[in-house]
């Protein structure tokens, strides 16, 4: 698999990652909530991943960030920004790079800003672990800019996190992402807890500064609905591994990937912008258990296409691109029937 | 300590387990032993405790009463002496393994009968605080109201004051001699506090989750859906409450003792401490006197709390999954 | 949580004090003793009266409580001379008034209760912190379950064997007592260092078995705190792991324990009056312990009174500091 995702990465990936692997390990054995997954993000681009609870989908996004805890661990793999492997970096080069490189949205804004500290200095401590020496009226100014560019009131800064609204919160959480320009933003389900119309707006606000900033997003998320409006590509995501890879519209309008295939079917109409979400939830059977996954291909039990071969035959993603949109780029997927 | 994990800790019994697969009868030989693989420290500490009432009680029958009352011995013997007394004037003599106290007593005999003394004070107390805190929880928790409002209040307020202030004004203004069986009796007055908040706050949060709200919709009347429901689900926290107010109420008893308010004439832990400290022990090096009961107290104080911190896991799970 | 929480907390201030004056009153008359008869048939029995003071003090307490004025005229006067500190003089040292007893030893408890109280805080927090905290030495760990066993055996058992090893056999304190026997009690540099040398052990007995209480709560809410996802925020911002470790973690952990130490305070006060009994130290502890063997009901009376008062003042302080710590709670109207 290897070979192709190179391939499809190229030089000037802003975030190319190979091969990664994550496992848990409890006395049960070896989970693997990750196994494999390679993709890349050109600058500029924003790719979403969906899939299931449990598919993996955040699993890869702490993984890039390196807040994988312990029973869990990073087995193999890499993830390239700027010629550099996050995942061989010291404890203390990473420290280094996150919020530099690579920042994190995080899923539940609702807690994620400490509870007892103002949101002026959650903002700004992040900034002095990183050596910048400001002044305080030189931090105080950025911090206006700061919110001022997530659409925030100046104000906020002096308020604690329960004076703030799900969606303010969430918006304080991007301007800590983009305090340093970092070239890679992974933004974890960053409106699961809010309600649609704000949804939108925290979107919106994320794309403008990703486009000021030139930087790549990786959007994780189960709703391809909301996420159909910002991508411009799309993986999926089953029982940790990747499944299928492509362009938006190479994924809607033609999935090669039986799982990928339901999804799109469960959707509800993409086209009409009504308030309907696309959850993942309509597709039958259930998503199978790490602690034991079936052999071969691990959807082939809820796969209408099951072949005799797919339980004992691991399929790895290869490029499975139709010709008249070949030139979009390339839609790759793991299925055994190409 | 608290939060053990088994998988840590069972290296020795792994054996155990795989042969247990075999055979259905091995395996519910071994079932208390899967148990006490999964909770060693409440293990240790109930097994303390059984060690420490047994002890007492055993120990006890072995014993000359007449040895426990002051003025029967020779005055401050260091351990390890014979020592020879009359009781009625009938000759006796006896092999003092602790020595004897300022007063003339052995100090062997009154740890002896001491020990189950206090210990039976803690439990006696603790029993009725803990049924007075249980019941009063349980109709707290399910019909609330004024009665619940006033209970509550009333027990946080408690729960600040000093009891040990309010039990001296009690029993130096009775004055009257209490026994044991007494003073548990008023002890049992200032522990049902936190038993209380406990299971009214238990019962709450019980009453809110489904399978409560279910069995009450099938019909199953309020008392049936106590016992048959929610008592089960409460025992941890019944188990760690009870042993948190049995060491409560035999802090209070020796509290008591200690300020010379204690149960007259008899030898609990607590008598011997004021006595020891009547007569500055400490102070004059008679470490025989006052190491016994101290190291008594030391190990039943022990027991309770591994019992309690045994417990935890079982009354906080996600406390054990963290760790 | 607005200005009527304020108030109702105020109101169950004044609630413990009332009731505790009103106990002192009420227990007494149902028990159907007279504390004046009591003292007097003690000191005949010990053939130590001298017949004019006796006639004094009678006449005193018989004005002084209004014993011929109906119930309840006397319980008014009682409440009303208790809410002024005024208990009136102390039947075993009459006429020294027991505001003025009691005021000589409530320094020393007061003092001694706070500082041991500050530093087991202090050093459990830190313990309970640094156990549950991945990057921390092992050391900590080694250490946690001595102090868990400490923890359980009553502060004065503890000082007992103190007294015995560190002031009897190695004679590195003093036995007892507040400060030297025979050296005045004046305000100079010699006399506060004799006092601490006094002070080490009974404040130590204190510390070791607090300290396990402190800790170990800290690090079930350390052990909480890392799987917040705050925590996991500040991390991905790349924070130094100090910081995680004492704006995050520590900051957020530390909160319940001022809840905690309000609820426990009696547990302490209780536990401090036993060990200045058996340390001999010339707080509360000792002149209670005098008033219970003098039948002094009128310094015991007073004594446990401001015991209480004391508790429920400090437990309305810290419910009232307690949201200048977490921001959350308010108990002022949000404009």
């Amino acid at each position: 698999m290897s070979a192709e995702t190179h391939a499809n990465g190229g030089h000037s990936a802003a975030l190319d990652v190979n091969d990664l692997g994550v496992s848990y390990y409890t006395s049960s054995g070896e989970i693997k909530a990750a196994d494999g997954v390679s993709f890349s993000i050109m600058p500029g681009k924003r790719m979403g991943l969906v899939g299931e609870s449990g598919s993996g989908k955040t699993t890869t996004a702490l993984a890039l960030m390196r807040l994988i805890k312990p029973p869990g661990r990073i087995t193999k793999g890499s993830a390239v920004i700027d010629g550099i492997d996050l995942l061989s970096l010291s404890e203390e080069e990473m420290r280094t790079a996150k919020l530099s490189q690579i920042a994190l949205v995080p899923q539940g804004a609702m807690n994620s800003l400490n509870p007892v500290a103002k949101v002026k200095n959650q903002i700004i401590d992040g900034l002095r672990d990183h050596d910048a020496q400001h002044s305080a009226s030189q931090y105080r100014e950025l911090v206006t800019e700061l919110l001022d560019k997530v659409g925030l009131n100046r104000q906020v800064g002096d308020m604690y996190p329960h004076e703030l609204s799900g969606g303010m919160k969430q918006r304080v959480t991007i301007a800590i992402a983009i305090s340093m320009g970092p070239k890679v933003i992974i933004a974890d389900e960053p409106t699961s807890a809010l309600d649609v119309v704000v949804q939108r707006q925290i979107m919106e606000t994320l794309a403008e500064l990703q486009d000021e900033l030139a930087a790549a997003i990786l959007l994780i998320g189960h709703d391809i609905g909301l996420m159909a409006q910002f991508v411009d590509t799309l993986g999926v995501m089953y029982a940790g591994r990747l499944v299928e890879t492509g362009t938006l519209r190479q994924l809607l309008s033609e999935p090669k990937h039986p799982y990928t295939q339901m999804l799109i079917d469960s959707l509800p109409s993409l086209e009409r912008k009504d308030r309907k979400r696309g959850d993942l939830r309509g597709i039958p059977g259930t998503a199978p258990s790490l602690y034991a996954l079936p052999s071969g291909c691990p959807f082939h039990p809820r796969c209408p296409q099951a072949m005799d071969i797919c339980p004992s035959e691991e399929p790895l993603l290869k490029v499975v691109n139709d010709d008249h949109v070949a030139n979009q780029g390339e839609q790759q997927a793991a299925c055994l029937l190409y | 300590m608290t939060t053990a994990q088994p998988e840590s800790q069972g290296s020795m019994f792994d054996t155990t387990i795989e042969h247990q697969e075999g055979s259905g009868f091995v395996r519910s030989l071994l079932a208390p032993l899967r148990w006490m693989r999964d909770y060693p420290t409440l293990w240790a500490g109930l097994f303390l405790l059984a060690f420490m009432v047994l002890f007492g009680i055993v120990g006890s029958q072995f014993v000359d009463p007449e040895l426990a009352r002051a003025g029967t011995v020779e005055i401050d013997l260091s351990p390890g002496q014979t020592v020879d007394y009359r009781v009625k004037g009938e000759d006796r003599s006896a092999f003092s393994v602790l020595g004897t106290d300022s007063q003339g007593r052995d100090v062997w005999a009154v740890t002896m009968l001491g020990t189950p003394l206090t210990i039976y004070v803690g439990f006696l107390a603790a029993l009725i605080g803990m049924t007075i805190g249980t019941v009063l929880g349980f109709i707290g928790g399910f019909y609330g109201g004024i009665v619940d409002n006033f209970f509550k209040s009333f027990a946080d307020m408690l729960i600040t004051v000093p009891v040990l202030m309010i039990l001296v004004v009690v029993a130096v203004t009775l004055k009257s001699s209490i026994d044991v069986t007494q003073q548990a009796l008023i002890i049992s007055a200032f522990v049902w506090m936190w038993p209380l908040r406990t299971i009214r706050a238990q019962v709450l949060s019980m009453r809110e989750r489904a399978y409560i709200s279910v069995a009450q919709i099938s019909g199953a009347n309020t008392l049936e859906v106590i016992f048959l429901e929610m008592l089960p689900n409460l025992l941890p926290f019944l188990a760690a409450s009870l042993a948190t107010a049995v060491a409560t109420a035999m802090l209070t008893t020796i509290g008591m003792d200690a300020l010379g308010l204690g149960p007259q004439n008899q030898p609990t832990l607590g008598n011997t401490i004021y006595w020891a400290l009547f007569y500055s022990a400490p102070f004059r090096g008679i470490w025989w006197w006052w190491t016994p009961p101290v190291l008594a107290l030391a190990l039943v104080f022990g027991s309770l709390y591994l019992i309690t911190a045994g417990l935890d896991p079982l009354a906080n799970p996600r406390l054990r999954r963290q760790v | 949580m607005t200005a009527e929480y304020l108030l109702r907390r105020i109101g169950v201030f004044f609630l413990v004090v009332w009731g505790a004056a009103s106990f002192n009153f009420i227990l007494p008359r149902i028990a159907d003793v007279n504390p004046i008869e009591e003292r007097m048939s003690q000191l005949a029995s010990r053939g130590a009266v001298s017949s004019g003071n006796t006639e004094a003090m009678i006449k005193h307490f018989e004005k002084r409580f209004g014993l011929d004025k109906p119930l309840w005229e006397q319980y008014v006067r009682y409440i009303w001379n208790f809410a002024r500190f005024d208990f009136g003089f102390s039947i075993a040292f009459f006429p020294t008034q027991v505001r003025s007893v009691i005021s000589q030893a409530l320094p020393w408890t007061l003092v001694l209760v706070t500082v041991s109280s500050l530093i087991y805080m202090f050093l459990g927090m830190a313990l309970g912190a640094l156990v549950a905290w991945p990057g921390a030495s092992r050391a900590f760990k080694l250490l946690f379950p001595p102090i868990m066993a400490l923890s359980a055996i009553p502060y004065y058992l503890v000082g007992i064997a103190l007294i015995h090893f560190f002031a009897f056999q190695l004679e590195w304190f003093p036995l007892g007592g507040g400060y030297t026997v025979g050296s005045s009690p004046g305000w100079d540099f010699d006399f506060y260092l004799d006092a601490a040398k006094h002070a080490i052990l009974p404040a130590l007995a204190i510390i070791l078995v607090s300290i396990g209480f402190s800790a170990i709560q800290m690090r079930g809410m350390m052990v909480t705190t890392q799987g917040e996802d705050y925590m996991l925020l500040a991390e991905a911002k790349g924070a130094k792991s100090w910081r995680l470790f004492a704006w995050y973690g520590v900051r957020n952990a530390m909160l319940p324990q001022i809840t905690s130490f309000a609820l426990t305070l009696g547990h302490v006060v209780s536990g401090v009056i036993l060990v200045e009994v058996v340390f001999g130290y010339p707080g509360i502890g000792t002149m209670l312990l005098q008033s219970i063997r003098n039948f002094d009901y009128t310094l015991l009376y007073g004594i446990v009174y401001l015991v209480i008062l004391s508790i429920a003042l400090a437990t309305l302080i810290l419910d009232l500091i307690y949201p200048r710590l977490d921001p959350r709670i308010t108990y002022a109207p949000r404009s």
